[in-house]
């Protein structure tokens, strides 16, 4: 065992001497037949949003509903969405799991989908306000499901909803929510995304609109259930679809959400994303400091790393970008002293790099000495005064509200509510953690000849990007645990 | 293909990148995979997942010097699979031996500090290292970083196998003292 230490020690020498001592003797070709698999990030999202006749979602009185199994849900199945064909990742069939993801994204890269102005406007609108909780907000889960509830509208109603996604008709917003939905779609064995998305029908009503369920059951694979609006039995059942499509990870907000007899139409989407970090962090490397939380100082246990990397900066903030393994990457984004997180959701400069998907101008490759906290957060929004202040304000009105591409005949009927809880965590753990941390401590990267000691002790940003590069979750850690 | 668009070929996250990576270093890193497993499918195996890992590495890393960071995964990976179906066999690979000479450089009653930071002890091999004369360095690094063979060594740096035994025993010497002068024993 001691000289097992020392072995492993000279493995991590300088690249110059061990480049030096011999000369590489290239040549054969193997093929592997076998993949790391672990987990170091779990994440998870959910929305829902209901147009209804009366009302839609209220919060459950203190009501404790057990999880069911697959069979109960499927008694009120009635339509199933098809989701692609995946090709699980593994060394011997990589092609064709490499063609199967191009075979994902080739339409959203194909289609130019500028989504800048629904995340610049959004991100600071259902982040402030909350300057000693912890928020967390997915814009790609709240474009899906408001695309959606713009497929059930007519008119101003529907217009409204397409001047905040930035579409110029129904019809492209339909293509581009499909390609977003395809590119982001990930169930390899490897990387997690999950889009999902459901219609939930009344018994009561005979006239919902199939071409409209349709579309939405094939454009944005939206599976279809119906039963009895305000029963217990219904209302487990969403829970349970809810619960199985974000992991368990929100289950204590799930179980209070209930649809009532008024409720017509609900609309759920939800996104689970599971990845593993590129590099993950030494647990032995994971140490007890002080976290400076608006409220306090607290005890956190904080991750730590050196190593190379970008490292991003504002007028107002530094950052830097941590990778996921093959797929969708972490920004952490500190405010400068003297600036606080909220501060930065106001800042022009800092939207713009937290949004932005190609590179940006002040980046240099420095060696980084990061420690970051360890966080478990998550938060509960009622999306509706913020969709308002939007411009969204027709479906919430039930004078002028139109849900005619549903219901040809909805009398006052309105957006009742609107709520999107969130959940991120992230931890240094994973199946191979120690496999790869000598890796990376001894990663042969660049020589970086400035140091820069990125010490996340405060408030700060955090920004998830899918596997197609979009913000699949932005939030604030007030509090890390 | 140079080694920079290799690695660009990772970052574009393109298939080819491990082609041209089998293609101009398999021989290399199947050599050190050998040196530390003595068995070929286990060698090969120890490559071919060495690809994977180089895959599974960059991005987020853009190595300066790819062949000693594909040279660390393979080396990294084959020790993980020796450990791993236990071959603690006597005289069984280049590596048992190769562990058992480098015992000399620790004192017999002190272990390593359990909580010790293998990156602490790098950094003092690395000055050690430094210390050391080119020739002395490059044939400690041979042995103890390529686990070559004391013939293999002999025949590169042209020496005789006694003469490289000698050398590596004055430098695991100089390692000890070093070593505990550091108090790192």
């Amino acid at each position: 065992m001691k000289s097992n230490k020392l072995f492993d020690a000279i493995g991590m020498v300088k690249d110059e001497y061990i480049q030096d001592a011999k000369k590489p003797i290239p040549k054969k070709i193997y093929r592997s037949k076998w993949f790391y698999s672990g987990i170091a990030a779990v994440l998870a999202c959910a929305i829902l949003i209901g147009a209804l006749l009366g009302k839609l979602w209220t919060p459950a009185e203190e009501e404790h509903i057990p999880l069911s199994d697959e069979d109960f849900l499927n008694n009120y199945a009635i339509g199933a969405a098809f989701y692609p064909e995946t090709v699980q990742y593994s060394n011997e069939n990589w092609s064709e799991w490499r063609e199967s993801i191009e075979e994902l994204t080739k339409d959203y890269k194909s289609m130019n989908i500028d989504l800048d102005h629904f995340f610049s406007q959004s991100i600071p609108v259902f982040l402030s306000g909350n300057e000693e909780e912890n928020m967390v907000y997915s814009p790609l889960n709240v474009y899906m499901a408001l695309a959606m509830l713009a497929e059930t509208t007519e008119g101003n109603s529907r217009a409204q909803i397409l001047d905040l996604l930035g579409a110029p008709g129904v019809h492209q917003l339909r293509q581009e929510a499909n390609a977003i939905w395809k590119a982001n779609y990930r169930d390899d064995g490897r990387t997690t995304c999950l889009l999902a998305n459901s219609l939930w029908l009344s018994d009561d009503r005979l006239d919902y609109q199939e071409d409209t369920v349709g579309i939405l059951s094939r454009e944005y694979y939206a599976s279809t259930f119906r039963g009895e609006m305000g029963s217990e039995d219904y209302n487990k059942a969403l829970q349970i679809w809810m619960n199985q499509q974000t992991g368990g990870l929100l289950e204590d907000q799930i179980n209070n959400l209930k649809m009532t007899p008024d409720t017509f139409l609900a609309i759920v989407s939800t996104v689970w994303f599971e990845a593993s970090w590129s590099d993950v962090f030494n647990k032995g490397f994971t140490y007890t400091g002080t976290f400076h939380a608006p409220n306090g100082d607290v005890e956190s246990a904080f991750m730590s790393k050196s190593d190379g990397m970008s490292y991003c900066w504002g007028d107002h903030f530094g950052a830097v970008t941590l990778f996921f393994k093959d797929s969708g990457r972490m920004k952490i984004v500190l405010p400068d002293e003297g600036t606080s997180a909220e501060d930065l959701l106001a800042d022009s400069q800092c939207m713009d790099f937290v949004i932005g998907q190609s590179g940006w101008e002040n980046e240099k490759y420095v060696l980084v000495n990061l420690s970051l906290p360890k966080f478990d957060v998550s938060s509960q929004i009622d999306l509706e005064e913020g969709l308002k202040s939007l411009g969204v304000t027709d479906v919430f009105d039930p004078t002028v509200a139109d849900f005619s591409s549903i219901i040809p005949e909805a009398y006052m009927a309105k957006v009742e509510q609107a709520t999107h809880g969130a959940r991120v965590q992230i931890d240094e753990e994973g199946c191979v953690a120690a496999a790869y941390t000598i890796i990376t401590e001894t990663d042969g990267a660049l020589s970086p000849n400035e140091e820069i000691d990125f010490v996340v002790d405060r408030p700060f940003l955090f920004v998830i990007y899918s596997p197609s590069n979009l913000p699949l979750f932005v939030g604030i850690v007030n509090q890390p645990q | 293909m140079d080694d920079h668009r290799i690695v660009e070929l990772y970052w574009e996250r393109s298939e080819q990148a491990i082609k041209e990576t089998a293609s101009k270093y398999a021989d290399y890193c199947y050599a050190i995979a050998y040196n530390i497993l003595g068995n070929r499918e286990d060698s090969e195996e120890s490559v071919n997942d060495t690809y994977l890992d180089a895959w599974n590495s960059m991005p987020p890393h853009r190595p300066a010097i790819l062949s000693t960071f594909l040279g660390k995964i393979t080396r990294r990976i084959s020790i993980d699979k020796l450990r791993a179906r236990n071959a603690e066999k006597r005289g069984g690979s280049n590596l048992t031996l190769a562990l058992e000479e480098l015992e000399e450089c620790l004192s017999a009653r002190d272990d390593l500090q359990k909580e010790l930071d293998a990156q602490i002890l790098a950094e003092a091999l690395n000055s050690f290292l430094e210390e050391l004369s080119e020739i002395e360095r490059r044939v400690f690094l041979c042995r103890y970083w390529y686990v070559d063979s004391l013939e293999v060594i002999a025949k590169q740096f042209g020496f005789s196998p006694s003469k490289v035994k000698s050398m590596l025993h004055r430098t695991r010497e100089k390692l000890r003292k070093y070593l505990e002068k550091e108090e790192l024993l």
